[in-house]
């Protein structure tokens, strides 16, 4: 038996490779190669035509001194600030509706998630014309004499990309929570009644806590969107008013595809991505907790 | 009795808060569905009639938007619609049977064979997904250039043709099947590509559906990748054609809603048919945390 079993796995190895190879052959080619190059562009100062030239850590040290960084940094983080909360608040406030409405119907599932599907650039489209100033909220808000300049005034610019992006993604993160509503067993919230526990308190002291690995995952999901944030304001604001809306990826799209400088774009990308990671370091390591049935 | 009646009460009001809920979620998903609605309006009303007016049309309606974005464009040197909805069919669909099939190989792979190096490729697909694609768009930018390949179909398919998720997510899933199975199969003389097509594929449906779901979506949606890898009018995919609209022609509003429509309307309806893949897809990755 054991034999058999030996002499299967030993056919198996060439049969075995031979199936994995297309998915070795695209991850060196796209993965594998360009992982690398990116790293050793990074150290170089090359405009994709004439040869590429060593420069060392100079394309980072440029970036570091730029106003750019900082001012995409504040926007990223401006971003950040307004949609991690404000989408948590309400994707939790609709999955719990949902949880507790005891009604996941179909309708609910598409009016909330129908933001999510639709690409980027159509609901660019929509919202630059809703929110435009002469768009429908505005013509609404006329009614009580105001107008307000979503995209132009550059003091708010970013936090209204951050509102349209909460409201795209909502639907998802509220499932997220739903599937973790579903989660917790019904004998923790029968024993917390038993102790006396008023529903703000179980809320608070039970539902949350329980709904960590949820919270985490959002969270996760979240910094990697508000850091690698391009299509919006790309298309809705072109980084604008005044640097507003200057995030990193629209950055090292602007360096690389129109300055055409490869190296520079390069290291940008390493810096978002690190950003990134630092992000969700702090995530794991403050937010995640182990939680125990 | 007294307790009784408390209890009673209890549940009647638990039913009037149950009912005022459903009441603001009504609510909440109608203003959700609110620029869906005036999209498609806006999409027919005169020109003129888009701006500062509410959702209903207020001047005669009319398909010349449609028109223009079908026919009308391609006159003045645009892509037509028709033209850029084929191109982002057929690079979506050609990415998603590849992302199938290649990563349904590979994962069997994984799952059910033995060589060397697997333990070690199964943890590498698990660390390729750490990375953000920021990392790799100008070195994936310049294997394509250096490839000659910049301005073709091949630019904008084949640098997504496989996934590490899609491998990854095959990959557990097949680890369930019992080896029984394959080992009959194997023992009557079977291929291993008569198990993968007649076996395991089959039994994988409900994956195949999240994959092919999310990785069409994610293709369709697609815009960065494909303003650097194309700029040959013919092979533009709609995002870039529409995102082109609104950058030149910012006064043709019309043309943009119509444009909307285009983009948004497959991928509603293939969502609404696959909703329950959907939410499977999601609650999946949430629950794993």
């Amino acid at each position: 038996m054991d034999k058999l079993k030996f002499g299967n796995k030993f056919k198996g190895s060439k049969a075995g490779l031979a199936l994995i190879a297309p998915y070795l052959v695209f991850t060196i080619v796209f993965w594998c190669i360009p992982f690398i190059w990116s790293f050793v562009l990074a150290l170089q100062k090359w405009n994709m035509m004439s040869p590429a030239k060593f420069v060392g850590l100079n394309n980072f040290i440029k970036i570091f001194s730029d106003k750019l960084f900082y001012i995409s940094l504040r926007n990223t983080f401006q971003f950040i600030g307004v949609f991690i909360p404000l989408g948590v608040a309400i994707s939790l406030l609709i999955a719990w509706m949902i949880y507790k409405a005891q009604r996941a119907s179909s309708f609910f599932l598409i009016s909330f998630l129908l933001p999510y599907v639709t690409a980027g650039v159509a609901y660019a489209v929509i919202f630059s014309r809703l929110f435009a100033h002469d768009g429908v909220v505005n013509v609404f808000l006329r009614g009580i004499n105001l107008n307000i300049p979503f995209f132009t005034d550059p003091r708010i610019a970013m936090s209204s990309i951050a509102v349209l992006v909460v409201w795209k993604v909502m639907g998802y993160y509220a499932l997220i929570f739903y599937a973790g509503l579903q989660a917790i067993p019904q004998s923790i919230y029968d024993a917390a009644l038993i102790d006396g526990a008023s529903g703000t308190q179980t809320f608070f002291k039970v539902t949350v806590p329980m709904l960590n690995a949820s919270f985490v995952t959002i969270l996760i999901f979240a910094i990697g969107l508000s850091v690698n944030i391009f299509t919006e304001p790309f298309l809705i604001t072109e980084g604008g008013p005044f640097f507003a809306t200057h995030t990193f990826v629209f950055w090292t799209y602007k360096t690389t595809f129109e300055l055409f400088r490869a190296g520079q774009g390069s290291a940008l990308a390493i810096v978002t991505a690190a950003i990134s990671f630092g992000l969700v370091f702090v995530v794991r390591k403050f937010v995640e907790r182990e939680v125990q049935l | 009795m007294g307790k009784q009646k408390m209890k009673l009460g209890h549940s009647q009001m638990n039913k009037a808060v149950r009912y005022l809920i459903l009441c603001i979620l009504l609510f909440l998903a109608l203003f959700w569905l609110y620029p869906y609605i005036w999209v498609t309006i806006a999409s027919f009303k005169n020109e003129t009639d888009i701006t500062g007016s509410g959702l209903l049309p207020s001047k005669p309606m009319t398909l010349g938007h449609y028109k223009f974005i079908l026919t009308t464009a391609a006159e003045v040197g645009r892509t037509p619609f028709g033209r850029a909805f084929f191109n982002s069919f057929f690079i979506s669909s050609v990415v998603t049977v590849a992302v199938i099939l290649i990563g349904g190989l590979a994962g069997y792979s994984l799952a059910k064979h033995e060589f060397p190096g697997r333990k070690f490729l199964t943890n590498f697909i698990i660390f390729q997904m750490l990375f953000p694609t920021i990392l790799f768009l100008v070195p994936v930018f310049l294997v394509i250039k250096n490839l000659h390949l910049i301005d073709t179909y091949t630019a904008m398919i084949l640098p997504f043709v496989a996934s590490a998720w899609a491998v990854f997510l095959f990959y557990q899933f097949f680890k369930g099947i019992p080896n029984d199975l394959i080992e009959s199969v194997r023992i009557d003389g079977g291929s291993e590509l008569l198990i993968i097509f007649r076996i395991m594929f089959p039994l994988s449906k409900p994956i195949i559906t999240i994959i092919g779901m999310f990785i069409f979506m994610g293709r369709w949606d697609e815009y960065l990748w494909y303003i650097i890898l194309n700029k040959k009018s013919a092979f533009m995919p709609m995002t870039t054609v529409l995102a082109g609209y609104m950058k030149t022609y910012g006064e043709n509003l019309g043309a943009q809603m119509a444009g909307v429509i285009f983009l948004t309307f497959p991928i509603i309806v293939l969502f609404i048919i696959f909703r329950n893949s959907f939410t499977r897809g999601i609650t999946m990755s949430g629950l794993k945390g």
